[in-house]
């Protein structure tokens, strides 16, 4: 018997994910099938053993020396902060007056320690984010600044390149903000490092950013939009024909260009970013293939009603954030449609009516927006309408 | 929309004895005690290597990043805030800079690649259970990229395909098929 058009089948059966009602079908074919009984009996024991694999194996050497090589002595804002807080945390716990005259003149001293180290990590951070450059490290390879190889930490000026080729990766501090980890075959200009302006052009190929700024500091200018950190960590990629992603791992960021409206991206999210247009409509990682389809086909104007229908019907909780922004992105009769799928999964509060939601009002839409828990009040950063 | 980690994350806290946020040995990490990272590294290469010569299915690349994920580790520190099991943490930043490289990697070479490199699975290697973990040891390290990462990172490492298509920037639908794939050409190769 043929049976290999009951293979997904067979894999969903040994993975424990098979529906039930095609369960027991597919029980009732295995009963009359000598080669399917076969296959899921070699599934499970590939499977128990694979699980059994060790789950150690010791290098062949020690690679320990090497790593401490590499290391970077630690010593940030963050720690410097940490460390003071530390010396100050002990001593508001007084028990006797003895104690606590020893207590109080130590707390008076940690003070003074406090505001000295802020005063000296003030001055350091303003004098060090002045800076026209950026520290780079080759992580692997031979990365180039302008046509300089990079084969020890450099510097990166303001209007230089740093480009990566097929094996080569680096990491640039940003000023005592953050960190961004360039990836083989990328090219990327620093085009500001100034108190409230870090900003990047990446041309092509991709980097993953960390930065621990406040929001609106941090800015990576591509050719098809301009994305803003609201405090988070994503990675950015881009072609060479201006067509890339944003994905999302911690905090917000947000994509803008002059072609569409903005698009805030969630950590656990994604965005498609093409060129002439703008940026995509941000979408779950967990978002069904039939949801992200038909969000393409949305957002590239290619049958845009249908492609609506199949988003409305394929969404689920987790993709609300995907119904808030197509809220702003389809016309006045669509919008109410948006708006009743969307109160399927998040039930406006009190004071918050169809109409004024309809009609954009901005107070409706704040209040609204605070019970997706997504985490934070990204609304405050961005009032679309 | 948070993504909720399934036998990796029970596979790890049963080893830390449950999710123990952030202990002595990390926090003195964090504060720049190397010390502190030694013993981090003593305790989890294995694991972290484990993760990257699977993947990878060549060794001398898979010393390389493991020693890029402690490095990276080391520079990352700061930021994990016990939120999950520490060695969680880490080897899910192992999977990241493999699949990372495995990505840059491909996009060179354009090419499926299998690997000429299987050394390591000897039997005088350092493997603890020969005979049929070997022969399967082999057999993965001789599926296609990423087929193999993905079984791998399944089977092996105990992650759903939801957290396996957004480690590797795929559909859900896809690292399933490459699962169902890899496990055909496993067939193959195990009954040959």
């Amino acid at each position: 018997m043929n049976c290999n058009h009951m293979e997904t089948r067979r894999h969903d059966y040994v993975d424990g994910v098979l529906p039930a009602s095609e369960k027991v079908d597919l029980e009732r074919h295995l009963a009359a099938c000598a080669d399917c009984r076969r296959d899921v009996a070699f599934l499970n024991s590939l499977r128990q053993q694979a699980a059994a694999l060790p789950q150690r194996l010791e290098p062949p050497r020690d690679l320990w020396p090497e790593i401490a090589n590499r290391l970077a002595p630690k010593r940030n804002w963050r720690q410097v902060l940490a460390t003071a807080a530390q010396h100050l945390k002990p001593l508001v716990i007084g028990e006797s007056r003895e104690a606590g005259r020893w207590k109080a003149w130590g707390l008076r001293g940690a003070m003074a320690v406090a505001v000295l180290v802020l005063l000296i990590g003030g001055i350091r951070f303003v004098w060090q984010t002045r800076q026209a450059s950026w520290q780079v490290a080759p992580l692997a390879g031979a990365p180039q600044i302008g046509a300089q190889r990079l084969d020890a930490v450099g510097k990166l000026e303001v209007g230089e390149w740093l480009e990566t080729d097929d094996s080569s990766r680096a990491q640039i501090n940003i000023g005592l903000i953050g960190q961004v980890e360039i990836a083989p075959q990328t090219r990327i200009r620093l085009v500001k490092a100034r108190l409230t302006d870090h900003r990047l052009a990446l041309a092509r190929g991709k980097m993953h950013a960390e930065i621990w700024a406040p929001p609106r500091i941090f800015f990576v200018e591509t050719p098809s939009a301009l994305a803003t950190d609201l405090g988070c960590e994503y990675t950015l990629e881009m072609n060479d024909e201006g067509f890339g992603r944003l994905h999302v791992t911690r905090g917000y960021v947000s994509l803008e260009n002059q072609q569409g409206p903005e698009s805030v991206v969630p950590a656990g999210a994604f965005c498609e970013i093409r060129p002439a247009m703008g940026p995509g409509t941000p979408y779950s990682e967990n978002a069904s293939d039939t949801l992200r389809a038909a969000l393409a086909q949305f957002d590239l104007a290619n049958g845009r009603a249908e492609a609506l229908n199949i988003v409305l019907a394929a969404a689920r909780e987790a993709d609300s954030f995907t119904l808030w922004h197509l809220l702003f992105r389809v016309d006045q009769a669509a919008r109410g449609r948006v708006y009743d799928r969307m109160i399927e999964f998040v039930s406006p509060p009190a004071g918050v009516t169809r109409a004024g939601v309809l009609q954009g009002d901005q107070r409706m839409l704040k209040s609204w927006a605070e019970k997706f828990g997504l985490g934070q009040s990204w609304w405050r950063y961005w009032l679309p309408l | 929309m948070r993504i909720e980690p399934a036998r990796a994350e029970v596979v790890v806290q049963r080893e830390n004895g449950g999710a123990d946020g952030i202990t002595g040995v990390v926090r003195r990490a964090q504060n720049g005690d190397r010390a502190a990272f030694e013993q981090i590294y003593r305790e989890n290469v294995g694991r972290v290597y484990a993760i990257c010569l699977r993947i990878l299915a060549n060794a001398a690349r898979a010393q390389e990043l493991t020693q890029d994920v402690f490095v990276r580790a080391w520079e990352m520190i700061g930021s994990f805030r016990g939120e999950s099991a520490f060695s969680s943490w880490l080897y899910r930043l192992a999977v990241n800079v493999v699949l990372v490289d495995l990505r840059a990697k491909k996009r060179r070479t354009a090419r499926v690649m299998t690997t000429d490199d299987l050394s390591p699975y000897d039997k005088d290697g350092n493997m603890t259970n020969p005979g049929n973990t070997i022969d399967l040891e082999r057999a993965i390290a001789a599926l296609p990229e990423q087929a193999r990462a993905v079984f791998v990172l399944h089977e092996v490492e105990g992650y759903q395909h939801g957290e396996i298509a957004a480690f590797m920037g795929i559909a859900e639908g896809t690292s399933k098929a490459q699962l169902h794939r890899s496990r055909r050409l496993l067939r193959e190769a195990l009954e040959r």
